[in-house]
């Protein structure tokens, strides 16, 4: 055996030894503290779940809000438009007219 | 193994919480054991907890019940491989150097200094070597890889390890 394969199998020996010594906590003591922990984290999704739906709602219920301030308002005063006319409001200040018309044609003309 | 413990993975497996923790009361010792030589004394015991507390949500998956102890080892070497992954090396193998050895073997030997001077996943290889005593086979089966990389993993790490206590230099261990 050489020394360097002696220097390693003291090192291994030392390796077995340091790593045996018993953990600090016990089997039975670390078992019940994994199992307590498993009981809690299957009692948090359900409680997440509710905080969720109540997050949810308020979200939706405040942008619901937000829509209905900010939706244009319809204008307080129309246009007095004639037959043919058709208004289109583009934004709550900005009509857009359009006037309808029977085609006239031209005689050889396509439409 | 025991029928006993293929009863308990099954019935774990099916979501019985108190034959899972049955599983872990069986194995916590051996766990420790090789969550200490990747990660350390100090962070061993939280690390294998974390590893069984998130084996937990996967226990539904486990295909072989037979096999539950191997998976044990498995959840718990990746757990510990990677917080190790995530901090920096313990201690530079420069400063590691010049081990203090005591003809009295486990006395005096600066255990964890030295494996903080190796990467990770030698550390995991090391360890089921030395400590456990498997083949590179089983090495291979825990650690999902071939026996081949087992082999490879185990020659560096004794190469650093006999630099090391020659009192050489060396990089760091990544």
């Amino acid at each position: 055996m050489s020394p360097q394969d002696d220097h390693m199998d003291r090192f291994d020996e030392a390796w077995r030894h340091w790593v045996s010594k018993p953990p600090h906590l016990g089997p039975e003591a670390a078992s019940h503290r994994v199992g307590r922990a498993i009981a809690t984290r299957q009692a948090r999704p359900r409680r997440n779940a509710v905080l969720a739906i109540a997050v949810t709602v308020v979200l939706v219920a405040a942008l619901a809000l937000l829509v209905r301030t900010h939706a244009p308002s319809p204008p307080t005063v129309r246009p007095a438009v004639g037959s043919g006319v058709v208004v289109m409001w583009l934004d709550g200040s900005t009509p857009l007219y359009m006037n309808l018309e029977p085609l006239r044609l031209e005689k050889g003309a396509t439409p | 193994m025991s029928t006993n413990e293929v009863e308990l993975a099954e019935r774990a497996r099916a979501g019985d919480t108190a034959a899972f923790t049955a599983l872990v009361e069986r194995h916590w010792f051996r766990l420790v054991r090789v969550a200490r030589s990747i990660v350390g004394d100090a962070e061993a015991e939280d690390v294998v907890q974390e590893a069984l507390i998130s084996g937990w949500k996967k226990v539904g998956r486990l295909r072989k019940p037979q096999a539950v102890g191997i998976w044990l080892g498995r959840i718990t070497i990746r757990r510990c491989l990677a917080v190790a992954a995530r901090r920096r090396p313990m201690v530079r193998l420069a400063e590691a150097a010049e081990p203090h050895i005591e003809p009295n073997p486990g006395a005096g030997v600066d255990v964890q200094r030295m494996l903080a001077a190796l990467a990770p996943r030698q550390r995991a290889v090391m360890h089921l070597t030395v400590v456990e005593g498997l083949s590179d086979s089983e090495i291979g089966a825990v650690l999902r890889m071939r026996p081949a990389t087992v082999r490879a993993h185990r020659r560096r790490a004794r190469g650093r390890l006999q630099r090391l206590w020659r009192g050489g230099t060396d990089e760091p261990a990544g």
